[in-house]
């Protein structure tokens, strides 16, 4: 901090979402506050979206907790913004939209056709914000409240929380060998792929997209991009194929199962390895039977975990080997990638320390995800990475998105990368749950 | 209003229609065929399953799944 000047704490959106994020965890821990508002599933009245039910019925609502939502977390970005140099009048406008939209893509999103197809609010959010920017244009008033970088940081910061590192041996090592073992390789490969077999010179892109495919789609898209501070078209891009590619695979993996068939232990860490979001891994192994969607849902989560050392490792990689002085051949020092680094993955990491290995042994796992991670955090992260969706999609155009897709380069990438993942996948899953390499019986004693 | 201003209006409308439109369709639409990509979705619909999350965390039946790891018997 004292090399970049002692300001930068409250001039640097890194920070402000460090903060923001922290007060957030705290006020959650402490019990300040209990719950956020989780937007329900609706069938056909769609103000379902705001009715909490319980065997069906519903037993309240919330519409005064959503306005409350908005009010503490637009309270709580304006002040980052004044201490940024920023115009707050301007920014409530904007953000206050923003908000409106996020709510329009998740009552769209929770529609309960839309979420047995898996398009949920992050498909729809950038959809929605990417048609107004592409045919009125996207006011520059709204624009002020479209802070997208300050929205997904915060949210990566809760995220953080999230990634418990107790959950990592729940399958011992054949869990650690399909997610901790093959993921890493199939990220370098991909990377390399991207590189040096497709020449493309967008490497933010490469790695956001080659994250998407190995370690667990969107969310992993979005932590690697702001990572390696990738443009928000690299990020909209990559989403968007993961989006498209989940929901194909999450309905021809289990088919495939069957098809070959492969032993359902097998078959559900290869679903789990493989398929890019978690609610995708789960119903398509749901339909293998209770087995098969235990074990994938496992693996993911194990997956799920590695994305704070893949979004940890590439952040170093880029300010250090990426970003360096071209005219400099030497590496730079340890300054300058103090000051190149994003901040904000001190507070990801540290927020996932500080769950994993402070709060979850003094409170235990079943309270730390019942009354905090569930509840509070996790719901609000849900908002942030929505608002961070609809300002993505209000400030991007068709045409930058298409200048990347020249050559179709980016989708070579994916769907090589995701063969590759696949057939990769496959090996490690019969090598790790066919009784090969591992006494299945340590494992699973029932 | 100029032309083109009228057109971009008209392509923000006609795409709204379209987005509504989508979410009509399948609330509405015909049955989900038997199989294939009723395997899945159907199966999710059946069930009242949100396939939606992004990360384990946002699974509501995820501490259930871990539970469960207990009673798989190995091959």
């Amino acid at each position: 901090v004292s090399s970049e000047g002692i300001s930068s704490l409250w001039k640097k959106e890194d920070w402000w979402a460090v903060w923001i994020g922290f007060a957030i965890l705290l006020a959650a821990t402490t019990g300040m506050v209990s719950s956020a508002p989780k937007l329900s599933s609706w069938e056909s009245n769609p103000l379902g979206l705001f009715e909490v039910a319980k065997e069906g019925e519903p037993v309240r609502t919330v519409y005064l907790s959503t306005v409350m939502l908005w009010v503490g977390l637009g309270a709580s970005f304006s002040v980052a913004v004044t201490a940024m140099g920023g115009k707050v009048g301007a920014f409530l406008a904007g953000y206050t939209v923003v908000f409106l939209l996020s709510i329009v893509a998740n009552l769209f999103g929770n529609q309960a056709h839309m979420e047995a197809l898996d398009l949920g609010y992050a498909f729809w959010a950038l959809a929605i914000g990417l048609l107004i920017a592409n045919t009125i244009g996207t006011p520059k008033w709204l624009l002020a409240g479209a802070k997208t970088e300050l929205f997904i940081k915060t949210g990566l910061v809760l995220l953080g929380a999230e990634i418990l590192f107790n959950k990592m041996l729940k399958l011992g090592a054949p869990g650690l060998l399909v997610a901790w073992v093959v993921t890493p390789i199939v990220v370098v490969s991909m990377y390399w792929f991207g590189v040096r077999v497709l020449k493309m010179s967008n490497r933010a892109l490469v790695i956001v997209v080659a994250t998407a495919t190995s370690v667990c789609g969107v969310s992993a898209a979005i932590a690697a991009a702001a990572a390696c501070r990738a443009k928000k078209e690299d990020l909209t891009l990559a989403v968007g194929m993961s989006l498209i590619f989940t929901v194909l695979m999450m309905i021809a993996m289990p088919a495939l199962v069957v098809a070959l068939g492969i032993d359902l232990l097998v078959g559900g860490a290869w679903l789990g390895g493989t398929i890019d979001a978690t609610g995708a891994v789960v119903a398509a192994g749901a339909v293998l039977g209770k087995e098969a969607e235990t074990v994938a849902a496992v693996v993911k989560m194990i997956q799920n975990i590695l994305i704070g050392v893949i979004a940890f490792a590439i952040a170093v990689y880029w300010v250090t080997y990426i970003e360096k002085d071209p005219a400099s051949s030497t590496k730079p020092s340890l300054k300058e990638v103090w000051i190149r680094f994003p901040k904000f993955i001190l507070g990801f990491i540290g927020a996932s320390i500080l769950f994993s290995a402070v709060l979850v042994p003094i409170l235990g796992e079943t309270a730390v995800e019942k009354e905090i991670l569930k509840p509070v955090t996790g719901v609000v992260r849900g908002w942030l990475f929505c608002l961070a969706f609809v300002s993505i999609g209000l400030e991007s155009n068709f045409k930058e998105l298409s200048s990347q897709l020249v050559g179709g380069k980016p989708i070579i990438l994916y769907i090589v990368g995701q063969t590759f993942n696949i057939a990769i996948t496959l090996l490690a899953a019969y090598l790790a749950f066919g009784g090969v390499l591992f006494d299945l019986s340590k494992v699973f004693p029932g | 209003m100029t032309p083109s201003r009228a057109r971009e209006w008209l392509h923000f409308l006609l795409g709204w229609i379209i987005l509504i439109g989508f979410v009509g369709l399948a609330r509405w639409g015909s049955r989900i065929p038997e199989g294939g990509i009723g395997g899945v979705v159907g199966n999710n619909l059946e069930r009242g399953f949100d396939a939606t999350p992004l990360f384990y965390s946002e699974l509501d039946s995820m501490p259930d799944l871990e539970k469960a790891l207990s009673e798989i018997e190995a091959p």
